[in-house]
């Protein structure tokens, strides 16, 4: 089943065009990257999806039910989906006079989970996030890390079947990160889709399965994380740096190399020329001691996508 | 709806500040009982008189700036903390969020309302008055004090739906405050003045309260004066000299149906304006 499907969507804030006919779909199951430059327009796709803000074209599904077309939210299939989706916005606080118990308790209310599973439950999750200890604190006490941290509990309550988070890694330390990649992965095992928007390419690259880029309002590329390099390297070129025992005369190769050293070289080729480097090498009498294929991280890719 | 209320309600008893503010306003009563108590021979209808005076100057005008001022950041501050983002998220429809909304905050308004009145009647045992004849006064005036801040706090919605930060919603909120409490209803008082003679009471008070019905039926705390207004009557007190005699808040509501009307009434017009502007307002 497909989890998300956005046709289409436009959106303007006054004078601001921030989606632009985007389209996206996120199959069941996926960790989905959502990525972009700050006003791409992830956040309000995120918002859009959730009924949060109104567009004025376009289509969203959710689940397989429509929730909106061409400026209108079907309200009732809307609540339907919201019931299995799980939100974690971004630069959010939750209400500063609850405790996370309690905080946990209303939210769980909110999806009319019956009181003695809701207890269970949010022992469970308060554990989960590291918060059992401070459960009956006020959250206003509470450090930006310790809020992210509750900020997740809460998009958990209802068990959903969709996890939606928003930069959900600012301000957690790197304790945090790991514990918070580490329920995410635990989120994809027990069958729930998450789709997750970052500007941290690291951690993107690092647990997604899918990744779609958005800029200016408009998904410019959608695909696993290896294809896209696969695609990238196709087209930017392979760079091998290589160091051999004896210095090789390069003239008679089509290959762009580059000395970094008598003995060092950095060849790059339109795609993977590993085996034919080794023969060539081989026939000028050389041997190749090490080589190291640079392999381009998602940063880069990113930023000549945006570029 | 329910959730909606829960949550409000629950935020509602937890602001200090409503508290704070209701604990002056009890305290600013201090002064008029104490005057009561050192007066000998006071009668019923002249303590009524006093308790509707002070209930239109001192409860109006602090609790009227508490209402305006906490619904117009009932949203917007929501929108900044992004609470509202959580609580919509969930399976709850917008319409069912502000209703709860509303219930909570019109439920923590007759609450200060049952406070103040309870305040007012444990005074008037405190000085030795015999509550029976004044209990239901006492009652309807802060029932009615009640639907005029329930009226301001809806006012206050629509700023909050309309403007971009809780900072300058506070700001419009206090000056639409003393616009209906202070500037329109005195411009009005000096139509009616031009209208006819300041001297002659009983027409200037017909007069005045015709404009405000007229012309200020949106303003919730006119309405309120004008209810207040007929409870005097002008009447023969004693042979050949007439003059005001209190006739009551039950005969003032049955003479100023209208005014009751809109009194009850605009808070839900509001509240219908600001479910519209709800509905379709981007909550980034």
């Amino acid at each position: 089943m497909v989890m998300i499907t956005v046709e289409n969507l436009v959106k303007v804030y006054k004078d601001t065009k921030a989606l632009d006919g985007l389209n996206l779909s996120v199959p069941n199951g996926v960790i989905y990257g959502f990525l972009g430059p700050n006003g791409a327009g992830k956040s309000t796709t995120i918002l859009s999806l959730l009924g949060l803000v109104l567009p004025q074209e376009g289509r969203i599904a959710l689940f397989g039910e429509e929730v909106f077309r061409d400026g209108t939210f079907n309200e009732s299939n809307l609540v339907k989906a919201k019931a299995r989706i799980g939100y974690m916005p971004e630069h959010a606080t939750l209400w500063e006079f609850l405790t996370p118990l309690q905080t946990l308790n209303i939210i769980g209310k909110a999806f009319k989970i019956p009181k003695e599973e809701r207890e269970k439950r949010a022992e469970e999750l308060l554990k989960l996030v590291n918060l059992w200890e401070v459960r009956n604190k006020k959250v206003g006490k509470f450090s930006k890390g310790m809020r992210q941290r509750l900020l997740l509990a809460q998009a958990l309550i209802n068990d959903p079947e969709l996890l939606i988070l928003d930069e959900p890694m600012t301000g957690l330390d790197p304790k945090g990160i790991a514990e918070f990649k580490e329920i995410i992965r635990e989120q994809k095992k027990a069958g729930k889709t998450v789709f997750f928007s970052s500007h941290i390419l690291a951690h993107v690259e690092e647990i997604c399965d899918t990744v779609g880029v958005i800029v200016k309002g408009r998904l410019v590329l959608e695909d696993s994380i290896e294809n896209i390099k696969r695609e990238f390297l196709r087209k930017a070129g392979y760079t091998i740096i290589i160091e051999t025992n004896r210095p090789v005369d390069w003239s008679s190769t089509a290959w762009n190399v580059t000395p970094l050293g008598e003995r060092k070289y950095r060849v790059v080729a339109p795609e993977d020329i590993r085996e034919e480097l080794h023969d060539y090498v081989a026939s000028q009498g050389a041997k190749i001691l090490t080589m190291q294929v640079k392999e381009p991280s998602l940063e880069e890719i990113f930023l000549k996508l945006v570029e | 709806m329910r959730w909606g209320f829960e949550l409000e309600l629950e935020k509602g008893i937890r602001t200090k500040k409503i508290w704070a503010l209701v604990a002056i306003v009890i305290i600013l009563y201090l002064p008029m009982f104490y005057s009561m108590k050192q007066q000998t021979g006071i009668t019923e209808k002249s303590v009524i008189s006093l308790i509707i005076s002070y209930t239109t100057q001192v409860s109006l005008f602090f609790l009227g700036i508490m209402a305006i001022v906490l619904g117009a950041g009932a949203f917007l501050k929501e929108m900044e903390d992004g609470t509202i983002r959580i609580a919509l998220s969930k399976p709850i429809k917008r319409i069912e969020y502000l209703l709860g909304k509303f219930g909570a905050n019109f439920a923590i308004f007759m609450l200060i309302v049952f406070i103040m009145t309870a305040v007012t009647l444990i005074g008037l045992k405190w000085v030795g008055i015999n509550v029976g004849p004044v209990y239901s006064d006492v009652v309807i005036l802060n029932v009615l004090l009640g639907f005029v801040l329930v009226g301001f706090i809806t006012i206050g919605y629509l700023m909050s739906l309309s403007l971009r930060s809780s900072g300058t919603a506070f700001g419009v909120a206090l000056l639409v405050f003393f616009l209906l409490y202070l500037v329109l209803p005195g411009y009005v008082q000096y139509k009616a003045v031009s209208a006819t003679s300041y001297s002659d009471t009983n027409s200037y008070t017909h007069i005045k309260d015709e404009y405000y019905t007229r012309y200020l039926f949106f303003a919730p705390n006119a309405q309120f004066n004008v209810i207040l207004d007929n409870t005097m009557e002008i009447q023969n007190i004693t042979e050949g000299v007439y003059g005001p005699v209190y006739v009551g808040l039950g005969h003032a509501l049955k003479k100023t149906v209208v005014n009751v009307v809109l009194l009850v009434g605009m808070p839900f017009v509001y509240l219908g304006l600001a479910a519209l502007r709800f509905k379709r307002v981007d909550l980034r």
